[in-house]
């Protein structure tokens, strides 16, 4: 992570962020997560009776099964205290028999009339590995007949396994009873939740059973889908009860991130800034393979919908040779250099093209970043430098000669300006913020390079 | 374990009956308490009584008996009349009776299980 420890936590203790962030307990901030996953949680009462969850404002995600197929049907939809109904947007169809829902029986719920405060989910599209500890959350009758009862239950990732239409995540270690259909799977590693509860491998057996991985809601309509990802990519870059115990539980798992990979911050702020892009139609395949190494490819049987499947695929590549731009930097840098249709997309572009100058500078890829801007958009882009800066707390050191990039999620703190070589533009936004908040003071601009 | 399912009979009557559920994999939504049509019931008591009676026709009983279970369970497509006996294997046992003993035997003939 970007944070830096003056000395080591204790063990299962974990700082993550930036200096001045609270060092805390890494299960505190788990067993944070799990409460935070039960309360996105919701009753779901269509064809059958299940969980969903809130993925996005007044979104839930559900399984077709516990909806119904029937587009712009009403189900009805529970929030603790508040009983609302849900229009079932978008559901894969269901079997022609009594088999168990083909893939990816996944349903997408608009609930006009949920509350503003509602929680929502982060959604983990990596992929899950074996023996990775998940919680799932839904509801059960089991003690109380005729009543759905809250539950949560701890389950690994067995592996993946063929149902009808797909392939789904196995779920081990607990009983998977009636009425956990619909509900989220958390991924304790990453933090997010990267699966729906489908259906039980043996009835009363501690067997366990499948659930269907996130992704696949890529198989429902496309257009509901967009809409979907785009509120809940746009909701977590402003709400961050979800990602700031996330972010400590996946650092709990994995330890600092590496320097040259992007962080899950950082990925987050890329998302939400997709989600004002303009779609690209069907040109995300091509995008993809511009962003990628030859042998690469996306996850079978799904389209590539909008800007963050391609992302998302991209970054769960196997990562280029040490010293690379990471493929969904490349793909990033890609779409900041495409020509603008609209004025408001332009700034967007740009906003874009300051982060990825931002990351690749932190990465020290400031070259190879400013070759793949100007590669794919020499005519369109404009360095953004503006001025040198001295930090105001470094005035004591002779006033920097080089200019400085600022952290994406550093600046704020107006302590981490860091000399990056050739690394020389800056993003004018930032710097006018960071100016004004008398963290840094502009000095004469260099010279023109 | 057997749960408790209203079934409609093929002539439009309904009956509750305790109904095997299925034994292997399933979606976990909770459904709603349904009326389930029951399927196979004529076809399987049809087919057995005319098959029965076919096959000892040579020996012209007078009585032919024939005594098998039947289970409902659930399938795909609904709950059926699935022939079922002691142990969980299907049987039939067929008796057959002769009033007049013209050829010395009177007691009963029995072939099974089918």
């Amino acid at each position: 992570m970007t944070g830096r420890l003056r000395r080591a936590p204790p063990d299962g203790w974990v700082r993550v962020g930036m200096p001045g962030h609270a060092v805390i307990r890494a299960d505190v901030a788990l067993a944070n997560l799990r409460q935070l996953l039960e309360e996105c949680r919701v009753l779901a009462k269509g064809m059958t009776r299940g969980a969903g969850f809130f993925v996005a404002p007044r979104w839930v995600v559900t399984c077709s099964h516990v909806a119904g197929d029937a587009v712009d049907s009403q189900i009805s939809i529970e929030w603790g205290p508040h009983s609302m109904i849900g229009y079932v947007r978008a559901a894969s169809p269901a079997p022609t028999n009594r088999e168990i829902w083909p893939y990816p029986d996944l349903a997408l719920i608009e609930v006009p009339d949920a509350p503003d405060q509602h929680p929502c989910v982060w959604l983990d599209v990596a992929p899950s590995y074996q023996g990775t500890p998940l919680t799932a959350a839904g509801f059960s009758d089991i003690y109380q007949p005729k009543t759905m009862a809250e539950r949560s239950a701890a389950f690994t990732v067995g592996g993946s396994t063929g149902i009808p239409g797909g392939r789904a995540l196995e779920l081990l270690g607990n009983e998977i009873n009636s009425g956990l259909s619909g509900g989220p799977v958390l991924n304790e590693y990453s933090g997010g939740v990267c699966a729906v509860v489908k259906a039980q491998r043996l009835p009363e057996s501690e067997l366990g059973g499948v659930a269907v991985r996130v992704q696949a809601m890529r198989a429902l309509d496309p257009a509901v889908y967009q809409v979907v990802m785009r509120a809940h990519d746009r909701f977590h870059h402003d709400d961050d009860r979800w990602t700031r115990l996330s972010d400590r539980v996946a650092a709990a798992a994995h330890g600092d991130e590496p320097a040259r990979s992007l962080l899950a911050a950082e990925r987050r702020r890329l998302l939400a800034l997709f989600a004002r892009l303009p779609a690209a139609g069907d040109a995300h395949r091509g995008a993809f393979a511009d962003a990628a190494d030859t042998g690469a490819r996306p996850s079978p049987g799904l389209p590539l919908i909008d800007h963050r499947d391609v992302f998302s695929e991209l970054a769960a590549q196997m990562p280029p040779d040490e010293g690379s731009l990471p493929y969904e930097l490349r793909f990033a840098a890609d779409l900041a250099t495409r020509p603008a249709d609209r004025d408001d997309a332009e700034a967007i572009r740009q906003e874009v093209r300051d982060q990825v100058l931002i990351k690749a500078g932190r990465m020290g890829l400031g070259d190879q970043m400013r070759a793949r801007l100007r590669r794919t958009g020499e005519n369109s882009f404009r360095p953004v430098i503006v001025a040198r800066l001295q930090h105001a707390g470094h005035e004591h050191q002779p006033p920097r000669t080089q200019t400085a990039s600022l952290p994406s999620d550093g600046w704020r703190q107006g302590s981490r300006c860091a000399p990056v070589g050739s690394f020389w533009a800056l993003p004018r936004s930032y710097l006018g913020r960071h100016v004004r908040q008398g963290g840094a003071r502009a000095l004469p601009a260099p010279s023109a390079r | 374990m057997p749960d408790l399912v209203q079934l409609e009979m093929p002539g439009g009557q309904t009956m509750w009956a305790m109904v095997e559920g299925p034994r292997g994999p399933g979606d976990v939504g909770v459904a709603e308490e349904v009326r389930e049509k029951l399927h196979g019931f004529h076809e399987t008591l049809h087919t057995l009584a005319v098959n029965a009676r076919s096959a000892v026709a040579a020996a012209k009983p007078e009585e032919v008996t024939v005594e098998f279970g039947l289970e409902l369970v659930v399938g795909k497509g609904g709950v059926f009349a699935a022939l079922v006996g002691a142990g969980g294997t299907a049987g039939v046992k067929v008796t057959l009776k002769w009033g007049g003993g013209d050829d010395g035997d009177d007691g009963p003939a029995q072939a099974g299980p089918a």
